[in-house]
């Protein structure tokens, strides 16, 4: 896909806003996105992160700010950035009466790319047997898988994913996500917003967090946690009376120093870290903010 | 041309849609057409009395069979596809706004003519069927340009249903209130559907207005300027 120049970062978005009359939807955002790097975006709900996308997509102008994508200026150039991204909707915006095939090849058209393209995708997603059964009679996590492979006929460099795991069982989840890492192994680029966070612990690089339009948090998965989460020890230790006690205790040197005495003295039956999590850490900005 | 590739896309995926799931609307229109032609057919012996009657009868019917397809099935799939977000997955891709209502008037324009033309092969109704179809498919673009605004301007299907409904009964109005003493009353020319109603009238040459105002251009005239309005209407929506 031709670009404009050579930009480090594909995304950046400087001071994006909009307004629905009073409300502020999205607060003047800032945040930039390289090339190959995938970017979480979390949050509750209604706190902006789909609004953000659909003006990143290019659907919904925004009040105030700027954004670039490849280069191309998401306001004036808008045709130019959508030719170069895919969007997953959080609906399953599909046409319902036509077959997966059908579906596809109407994309196809619209992007002038040829239809030979269809079958390797449907054939990787596992739908290629029922590929021209109208897609009314597929399930939630069939319709998601195609929903991807939509958005990705035209093979854009930057995908914008709006929760595509809600609502699917775990085998239609593990299936997507390992998916989504394939293609972020190829270079694919992407901006995923979802509750999901199993899913953004193991597929982003940066993860953004926003509440009620604004930009709370910006870092790395890891340094967040380091940040602002907290690790614990559970430790499970017979008592001087004889009983079984548990504890969580913080991996102090204190704590870590009266552990291993306990262990010394062969009272401990057990020790189990608790990792800190992004779920801790999302608990935290919101009951902050 | 790219566009046109678009807008050739679009405009098959209508009908596939429509061979897929809306069945029951040709079957509709067919079975509408068939009655038509059960109730106006006219046999070759029929007195002139009774041709006469025919001859009123059948432009209502055919303009009514047209509003029907254009004002309901164009405005509450455009409704459906803004509800649901398709509309939003489509203007994602190279297509654009214009391109989506040009597939969308087309697509209209091709059944709703299609149809007027199956109506008058079974009544066996004697016209000049090109000018008639030519005639009916300035109707079917001016309803569906209509359609297409009440689909954009709703907030979802049922309630493009019911506004479609009542542009129905009113554009339906000067057909419903006929007769050939009020034939020049100056109030139906507030109405789109009369000035059409006329040209169709005068193509199959029944109509009590033949030379009395210039019906082959004026129709045209606001066929465009529905159409520009309505294109204008969708262009400065942000909320699709």
């Amino acid at each position: 896909m031709e670009t404009k120049e050579r930009v480090k970062n594909i995304l950046v978005v400087s001071g994006l806003c909009k307004s629905f009359k009073e409300r502020k939807a999205v607060d003047n955002i800032f945040f930039s996105l390289e090339k190959g790097q995938t970017m979480g975006l979390l949050g509750p709900n209604g706190a902006g992160k789909t609004t953000l996308l659909q003006m990143l997509a290019g659907l919904s102008p925004p009040t105030a700010g700027s954004a670039t994508v490849f280069g191309y200026d998401l306001i004036r150039e808008v045709k130019e950035v959508q030719a170069r991204i895919g969007v997953v909707f959080e609906q399953a915006n599909l046409f319902e009466e036509l077959s997966a095939y059908q579906n596809l090849a109407l994309f196809c058209r619209l992007y002038a790319r040829p239809l030979a393209r269809i079958q390797p995708l449907l054939e990787r997603m596992g739908l290629w047997e029922r590929a021209y059964e109208p897609v009314k009679n597929f399930s939630r996590g069939l319709k998601q898988r195609l929903l991807i492979l939509r958005a990705l006929i035209h093979r854009p460099p930057l995908l914008l994913l709006d929760e595509p795991c809600a609502c699917l069982d775990p085998v239609s989840s593990r299936i997507i996500r390992n998916y989504l890492l394939e293609l972020k192994n190829r270079g694919v680029s992407m901006l995923l917003a979802s509750h999901n966070l199993e899913d953004v612990e193991s597929l982003c690089d940066k993860v953004c967090f926003i509440n009620r339009g604004r930009l709370v948090l910006l870092d790395t998965p890891s340094q967040l946690k380091i940040t602002h989460a907290n690790p614990m020890l559970r430790v499970v230790y017979r008592a001087a009376d004889g009983s079984t006690k548990e504890e969580l205790a913080q991996p102090t040197l204190k704590n870590l120093w009266r552990i291993s005495e306990l262990y010394n003295e062969g009272r401990v039956l057990s020790v189990h870290s608790s990792e800190a999590s992004l779920n801790e850490v999302f608990q935290k900005v919101c009951s902050n903010s | 041309m790219a566009g046109l590739k678009r807008v050739l896309s679009l405009f098959i995926k209508e009908w596939q849609e429509l061979v897929a799931g809306k069945l029951w609307l040709l079957l509709l229109v067919l079975s509408l057409s068939l009655a038509a032609a059960d109730t106006v057919f006219i046999p070759p012996l029929a007195s002139a009395q009774a041709k006469t009657a025919y001859q009123a009868v059948l432009p209502v019917w055919l303009i009514l069979i047209i509003m029907a397809i254009c004002l309901f099935l164009t405005a509450s799939t455009v409704a459906e596809e803004k509800a649901e977000k398709k509309l939003q997955a489509l203007l994602v891709t190279p297509l654009s706004r214009a391109e989506y209502f040009c597939a969308k008037l087309l697509f209209v324009a091709l059944l709703g003519t299609g149809c007027l033309g199956l109506t008058l092969l079974l009544t066996g109704y004697p016209a000049d069927y090109g000018r008639v179809l030519l005639a009916g498919l300035f109707g079917t673009l001016l309803f569906a340009a209509v359609a297409i605004a009440i689909g954009i301007a709703a907030p979802n299907p049922p309630a493009a249903r019911t506004i479609a409904t009542m542009v129905y009964l009113v554009f339906a109005l000067p057909l419903l209130l006929k007769s050939p003493q009020s034939a020049g009353e100056g109030w139906r020319w507030l109405f789109p559907s009369n000035l059409f109603f006329c040209r169709l009238e005068h193509t199959m040459g029944s109509g009590a207005l033949n030379g009395l105002l210039p019906v082959r251009v004026v129709p045209a005239l606001e066929t465009i300027a529905f159409i520009l309005c309505s294109y204008c209407f969708i262009r400065r929506r942000k909320d699709i």
